[in-house]
C-alpha cells in the first residue's frame, strides 16, 4: 500500500472511529426514544458513512455488516420496525463487531461477523420486502457497483492510458458555494475527459420534514488522462474525495463483460456520453426498502461529516504531524531554555560588549514567542473530552441490565478538551469509576425505593476547566461510603488494626477504598472487579500526574474527582543533582524544600530516616542511594530534603544539589530504561545536559516505612492546612515582603526599560492585556526609600481584583509558609498591612493586598447597598489567625459589628446568647467544623433561617455541594473580599423565608 | 404553487424556480398539501414554471421523493425545461424522478 493510501486509511479509521463512537451513544439513546426522527437520521447517516467508506477500500466485512444495520435502520427509520431492547442489543452487538473490524481493518476479514449479520437479516425478513434482493455476483470492486458501467467505455479508457477515478461531490458545498452552477460544473467536468455515469446518493436526504436538510451528494464516475493532484485541483476538491479506481480490478471485471463487436476508438473528450445502459451492473445489493432501479444509493461520501461544518475552517490533521509539531515545539523550547542561561550568564559575567545592547528585550521576545508557540500547539493537540464520556452510556445501558439495576447517566462538559495522550490514559480509570459506581454505589431498585430516592439511580460523569487543570468527577446517588463499615472491612482484611481504625479521621477513612485488595461489595462480581482496581485507578492517575479525591455522604452518595494536567507535554520541573547527575522533579508533587545541615540533621529511626519538620516526622528516602550511585561523605548530614506529596501521603527526598526550575519538555525513554518504575522520561535541560525524570510514585512505592501513628495523627490535624502559603520577595528595600499565593495571579521577569511612566504614574502595556498600572510598595508602606530601579525587575499580578494592577518585585525570594498562628498584628500597624511575622528567620512584612489598594487609591469605592449595614451584627467563625484578621479587615467600616468566634463549638455558644444577622463560617475547624455547626443550626427552629455564608480556601465543587446540603446559603473564598462583600449585602437583603 | 387534485393524482405545480432562496416555504406547503390530500396515491411536480433549480431544489425534489416513498405514494416530475432536465440527466435523477433519460449526442 503506498503512502497516500495508507494516510487515506488511516482517515478511513479515524472517521469511523468517530462515527461508530456516535452510533453507540445514540442507539442507547433511541431506546428511551424509538421514535425520535433526528436521532433516527443521525444513526442511519453514522451507519451509511461507515459502510460507504469501508467500500472505497474494499473492506468487503465491513461494508456487509454496516449493510444490513443500514438496511434495518432503514426500516426502524421508516416505522416498519420498532426500536425495542431486542433489536437495540442486536446493533449495539454489530457496532461491537464494526469496532473491531476498524481498530485493525487489514484484518476485518478475518473477524466472523456472520451471527451478527445472520441476526440482523432476520429483520431484515420479517418485513416484507420491497423487491428482491440482487445477488452480487460480479467481481466489481463495491466502490464501484453504485455505478451503471458500460464496459467499452471503461476497456477504451484503459487502452488510452486513461484513469479512471471516483469524485465524490457536495453539490452546495464544493459547487455553489464557490459560486458556480451545478450544470456548468459538470460542463467543464465533461470537457477534462468522460463522465461514464453518475449516482447521486439520496441515503441522506430526508423527507420533507428533515430539521436540517442536507447537502446532496453526488458520486462521478470518470476517466481522464489527468494525474489526481491535477485533476484535484482542476475540480478544485481535497483529496478524500477522489479515489482512483484500481486497473487490474477494473481488468478483471471487463474480462466478465461481453465484448460487443470490435475494438471502438477513444470517445471524443467532449461532450462525453452519459450511458444507460441496456442492462445495469448489479448494484450494492439492496435493503428491503433500497431504491428501485438505478441503484445509487450506498456510494461513499468520506466528506459526509465534514459537510457539517464549514469547509475552510477546519482541517483534519494526523496526530503523527500535530505529535512531530509538538516535538519541534519542545525543541524550541529548549533552545529557548538555553538562550535564556547564555543570556543569563553573559549578564553575570563582566558585562555585554556594547553592539549587544538590547539583546536581552530580542531574547525576551522570542522567549515569548517560543511559549506562545508551545501553548498554541497543545492547544491543537486538545480533544474534546465527550468523546469519551459518551461511550459510558452504552457501559452503564449493558450494566443494568447485568444488575437488575435502572441507571440513568448524565453527561456534563463534553466540549471540555483534553490533550489526547491524556483522554486515552482516563479511559480505563474513568470506566472503572463509572463501573464501580454502578455496581457498589448504587442500590437495587427495590432498596432505593425503600429508603425513598427515586427507582433509576443516577450517574453523572463532568467534566471542567478548574484553575489551570481539568477536573473530572463521577458521582453517584447511592448509598455513600460509610466510614464505619469501610473501616471494620479494613480490619477485617487485615489492612489496619482496630487502633489504627479507631484514630482515622472520615476523609482518610474514604481512602481506605484505594488500599490494594480492598472491596467493600458484600459480593464480588464479574462487573467491577474482585477489588484490585481502585488502587490501580489512583496509580493510574498519579502517573498520568493527577490526583484523585473523593467526597462522600452516607445515604446520598458519592464523588471521585480526578484532577489532571492540561497536557503531559510540557511540564514545570525542579532539577536537583545527585552526584555528577541531573534529575527532574515535578513540581506539582513538591510542597518545599529543606536545607539540611548540622542544626539540622536527618533521624534515624527504626532503620527509616525521619525528617523532623515543623513537630512532624517524615520519612527520607535518599535519591543517591536508590540509585545506586557512589555514597557521598555524610548523605545524612547535608544536601536537601524535597518535601514530596503523593496523595495525601507527604515524604522527603535528599538530594545532594537543587539547581533551578525550568519547564522541561517530556521525552519518552529509550527501550533499555523502559522496564524501570524510578523514571518516567527524560528532559533536555537548558544547560544542555540529559536530565532523567523521577517517577515519584514508582520511586516511594514499597520503600516508604509504614506511616507512624504519630504521623498519621498530624495528618488528621493537617486536613487543615497549618499554615499558609506565601510568596516573600523584596522591592529594592532591606524589607522583606510576603503576599499570599492564592492573591497572586503570575509572576513575570522583565526589563524596567518596558515602564512608561505617564503622570508620575508607572505602567507596564501588556501585547494581549490592559495595561497595568505598577505599585510600588516604598510608596504607600512605611519602609526604607529604594535607589533606582535595577535593569531587571518582576511584577506581581494579583488576582482577586478588579483593577489592572501589578506590585513590582526587585527580587523574588520564595515560596515560604507562614504558620497562621505566628501573625503578630501589633508590631507594625499601617494601611496595606496584614501583620509581621518571622519567617524563615526573618521578619517579614505581610501585605493585606486590599489594604495596599485602598492606600495607593486604587481601591474601588464600598459597594452602595441599599441596606442598613452600620446596625448590624455579623459572627465570624474562624479558627485562624490569619484569616481572621483578613476577613475582620474585610468588613471593617463596612458592618456595625463583628464578634470573631475561634472554632465552630464557640460560634454555637455564641449564638445562644447574642443576636446576629449573619453567620460567616470557615468549614474546617477543630472541635466543631463548619458543616456540623450549619447542620446543628438547620436542626434548631432558632436558627433555620440565619443566613451562613461559609468560606473556605479550598474553593471546589464538592465543597459546595456539601456545604449546600449542610445548610449554607452562600458559599465564598477567603480571599476574594469583593465577592465577600457582596454575599453579605445579599444575605442581609434577601427577604426573611 | 397550484394544486390539482386529478383523480387520485396529486399535481403540485410549483410557480417558479425552486431555489434555496424558497425551498423552506415549499417544505412547508408541500407537507400541508400532502397532508390536506390523504387519498392522493400518486405526485406530479409539475415544473412547467421553473426554468432552474439548484442544490437546495433538488433537494426539496428528493425530499417529495422520499415522502411519497413513505407514504407509500407514486411520484414523477413533469414538464421540466431543458437545463432542468439536462441537470436531472448527468445527476442520474431523471429515472427516479420518473422521466426517461435522454441519450446526448
Amino acid at each position: 500500500m503506498s503512502t497516500a493510501e495508507q494516510e487515506m486509511l488511516e482517515l478511513f479509521v479515524q472517521e469511523a472511529r468517530e462515527h461508530l463512537g456516535v452510533l453507540e451513544s445514540d442507539l442507547v439513546s433511541l431506546e428511551a426514544n424509538p421514535r425520535d426522527a433526528a436521532l433516527l437520521n443521525r444513526l442511519f447517516r453514522a451507519v451509511h458513512s461507515v459502510k460507504g467508506t469501508a467500500g472505497f477500500f474494499g473492506l468487503t466485512a465491513i461494508t456487509e455488516l454496516a449493510h444490513v444495520m443500514e438496511s434495518v435502520m432503514a426500516l426502524v427509520r421508516d416505522g416498519r420496525l420498532e426500536a425495542g431492547p431486542e433489536l437495540i442489543n442486536l446493533f449495539l452487538a454489530g457496532t461491537d463487531k464494526l469496532k473491531a473490524m476498524v481498530a485493525s481493518p487489514e484484518n476485518s476479514a478475518d473477524i466472523p461477523s456472520l451471527a451478527e449479520r445472520e441476526a440482523l437479516g432476520a429483520m431484515l425478513r420479517s418485513d416484507p420486502p420491497a423487491r428482491p434482493a440482487a445477488a452480487e455476483k460480479d467481481i466489481l470492486p463495491l466502490y464501484l457497483r453504485s455505478f451503471r458501467i458500460d464496459p467499452e467505455l471503461v476497456r477504451s479508457a484503459l487502452r488510452n492510458g486513461h484513469h479512471v477515478y471516483v469524485v465524490q461531490l457536495r453539490l452546495h458545498a464544493d459547487i455553489e458555494a464557490k459560486g458556480q452552477g451545478i450544470l456548468d460544473y459538470l460542463r467543464e467536468v465533461q470537457s477534462l475527459g468522460t463522465l461514464i455515469d453518475t449516482a447521486t446518493d439520496i441515503a441522506e436526504v430526508g423527507g420533507l420534514d428533515a430539521e436540517a436538510p442536507a447537502d446532496v451528494v453526488c458520486s462521478l464516475l470518470f476517466a481522464t488522462a489527468m494525474e489526481p493532484d491535477l485533476l484535484l485541483g482542476a475540480f478544485d476538491l481535497p483529496a478524500a474525495q477522489l479515489v482512483q479506481a484500481a486497473a487490474p480490478a477494473l481488468r478483471e471485471w471487463l474480462a466478465t463483460q461481453p465484448v460487443l463487436g470490435p475494438a471502438t476508438p477513444p470517445p471524443p473528450p467532449s461532450p462525453p456520453a452519459v450511458v444507460a445502459p441496456a442492462s445495469p451492473a448489479a448494484p450494492a445489493a439492496p435493503a428491503a426498502l433500497s431504491p428501485p432501479e438505478d441503484g445509487t444509493t450506498g456510494t461513499a461520501h468520506p466528506m459526509a461529516s465534514a459537510s457539517r461544518t464549514k469547509p475552510d475552517e477546519t482541517v483534519r490533521i494526523s496526530v503523527s504531524l500535530l505529535d512531530a509539531l509538538m516535538n519541534l515545539a519542545g525543541e524550541m523550547v529548549l533552545g529557548r531554555n538555553q538562550l535564556l542561561r547564555v543570556a543569563e550568564s553573559r549578564r553575570e559575567g563582566a558585562g555585554a560588549p556594547p553592539e549587544h545592547e538590547g539583546l536581552g528585550g530580542i531574547i525576551q521576545g522570542i522567549s515569548a514567542v517560543t511559549s506562545d508557540l508551545q501553548r498554541t500547539i497543545m492547544r491543537a493537540r486538545l480533544q474534546p473530552v465527550g468523546g469519551l464520556l459518551g461511550r459510558f452510556h452504552r457501559v452503564l445501558r449493558d450494566l443494568g441490565q447485568k444488575l437488575g439495576k435502572e441507571i440513568q447517566l448524565e453527561t456534563v462538559g463534553d466540549d471540555v478538551e483534553l490533550d489526547r495522550a491524556l483522554i486515552e490514559g482516563l479511559s480505563d480509570p474513568l470506566t472503572h469509576l463509572v463501573r464501580n459506581a454502578a455496581d457498589h454505589g448504587l442500590e437495587p431498585r427495590e432498596e432505593r425505593l425503600r429508603v425513598g430516592k427515586p427507582p433509576a439511580g443516577r450517574v453523572r460523569i463532568s467534566a471542567a476547566h478548574l484553575a489551570g487543570r481539568v477536573q473530572i468527577e463521577v458521582r453517584d446517588d447511592g448509598r455513600g461510603l460509610d466510614p464505619v463499615r469501610l473501616k471494620a472491612k479494613a480490619v477485617e482484611k487485615g489492612l489496619i488494626t482496630a487502633d489504627q481504625a479507631e484514630r482515622l479521621g472520615e476523609a482518610e477513612a474514604w481512602q481506605l477504598i484505594f488500599a490494594p485488595g480492598f472491596s467493600t461489595a458484600a459480593v464480588v462480581s464479574d462487573v467491577s472487579g474482585r477489588g484490585v482496581g481502585m488502587d490501580v485507578v489512583k496509580t493510574n492517575i498519579e502517573r498520568l500526574g493527577g490526583r484523585v479525591e473523593i467526597e462522600s455522604v452516607v445515604g446520598r452518595g458519592t464523588a471521585i474527582i480526578i484532577r489532571l494536567p492540561l497536557t503531559l507535554a510540557i511540564i514545570p520541573a525542579l532539577i536537583v543533582g545527585c552526584g555528577d547527575r541531573l534529575f527532574a522533579v515535578p513540581q506539582l508533587n513538591l510542597i518545599e524544600i529543606v536545607r539540611i545541615g548540622p542544626d539540622r540533621p536527618l533521624e534515624d529511626f527504626g532503620g527509616s530516616r525521619l525528617l523532623r519538620l515543623r513537630e512532624e516526622l517524615l520519612p527520607v528516602l535518599d535519591l543517591s542511594a536508590l540509585l545506586g550511585l557512589p555514597a557521598t561523605e555524610d548523605q545524612a548530614g547535608s544536601g536537601y530534603v524535597l518535601i514530596l506529596r503523593l496523595d495525601r501521603r507527604r515524604f522527603g527526598l535528599r538530594v545532594d544539589q537543587v539547581a533551578d526550575t525550568e519547564e522541561i519538555v517530556v521525552k519518552p525513554l529509550g527501550r533499555h530504561l523502559q522496564g524501570t518504575t524510578l523514571y518516567s522520561g527524560a528532559t533536555l535541560l537548558g544547560q544542555g545536559r540529559i536530565a532523567l525524570i523521577l517517577d515519584l510514585a514508582g520511586l516511594a512505592a514499597g520503600r516508604l516505612p509504614p506511616e507512624p501513628a504519630s504521623t498519621r495523627e498530624t495528618t488528621r490535624a493537617s486536613l487543615r492546612p497549618p499554615a499558609e502559603q506565601v510568596l516573600l520577595f523584596r522591592d529594592g528595600t532591606p524589607e522583606t515582603f510576603a503576599l499570599h499565593i492564592a492573591n497572586i495571579g503570575r509572576i513575570e521577569r522583565l526589563s524596567s526599560s518596558r515602564i512608561e511612566r505617564i503622570g508620575g504614574q508607572d505602567f507596564l502595556r501588556q501585547e494581549n492585556g490592559p495595561t497595568l498600572r505598577l505599585v510600588r510598595l516604598q510608596t504607600h508602606l512605611p519602609v526604607t526609600p529604594p535607589g533606582p530601579l535595577p535593569a531587571e525587575i518582576h511584577v506581581i499580578v494579583p488576582r482577586l481584583v478588579d483593577q489592572p494592577i501589578a506590585l513590582v518585585a526587585e527580587e523574588i525570594l520564595d515560596a515560604a509558609e507562614l504558620p497562621v498562628d505566628a501573625l503578630d498584628t501589633s508590631t507594625l500597624i499601617a494601611p496595606g498591612v496584614l501583620g509581621t511575622a518571622s519567617i524563615e528567620g526573618a521578619l517579614t512584612i505581610i501585605l493585606d493586598l486590599y489594604g495596599l489598594l485602598r492606600a495607593a487609591g486604587l481601591d474601588r469605592p464600598a459597594i452602595p447597598g441599599g441596606v442598613d449595614l452600620a446596625s448590624r451584627r455579623i459572627l465570624l467563625a474562624e479558627d485562624t489567625l490569619f484569616f481572621r484578621e483578613a476577613v475582620r479587615r474585610a468588613f471593617t467600616g463596612f458592618v456595625g459589628a463583628l464578634d470573631v468566634a475561634n472554632d465552630g463549638e464557640e460560634a454555637w455558644q455564641r449564638l445562644q446568647t447574642g443576636a446576629y444577622d449573619v453567620l460567616v463560617t470557615d468549614l474546617e475547624m477543630p472541635r466543631l467544623n463548619g458543616f456540623e455547626l450549619v447542620a446543628r443550626l438547620r436542626s434548631d427552629p432558632r436558627f433555620k433561617t440565619l443566613p451562613v455564608i461559609a468560606l473556605s480556601a479550598r474553593d471546589t465543587p464538592e465543597f459546595h455541594e456539601r456545604a449546600r446540603i449542610a445548610g449554607v446559603n452562600r458559599f465564598e473564598s477567603k480571599f476574594d473580599r469583593e465577592r465577600l462583600r457582596r454575599a453579605l449585602i445579599d444575605a442581609l437583603s434577601a427577604p426573611t423565608p | 404553487m397550484q394544486t390539482l387534485l386529478e383523480a387520485s393524482t396529486l399535481r403540485l405545480v410549483f410557480a417558479g424556480d425552486i431555489l434555496s432562496t424558497n425551498v423552506a416555504a415549499l417544505r412547508t406547503e408541500l407537507l400541508a398539501t400532502l397532508g390536506a390530500h390523504p387519498a392522493a396515491t400518486h405526485v406530479t411536480a409539475d415544473l412547467v414554471n421553473a426554468r432552474t433549480v439548484d442544490s437546495q431544489g433538488i433537494n426539496l425534489l428528493l425530499a417529495l421523493y422520499r415522502e411519497s416513498e413513505r407514504r407509500k405514494i407514486g411520484f414523477r416530475v413533469e414538464n421540466p425545461s431543458p437545463e432542468i432536465r439536462r441537470l436531472f440527466d448527468l445527476l442520474n435523477l431523471s429515472g427516479r424522478f420518473g422521466l426517461k433519460p435522454t441519450k446526448q449526442p
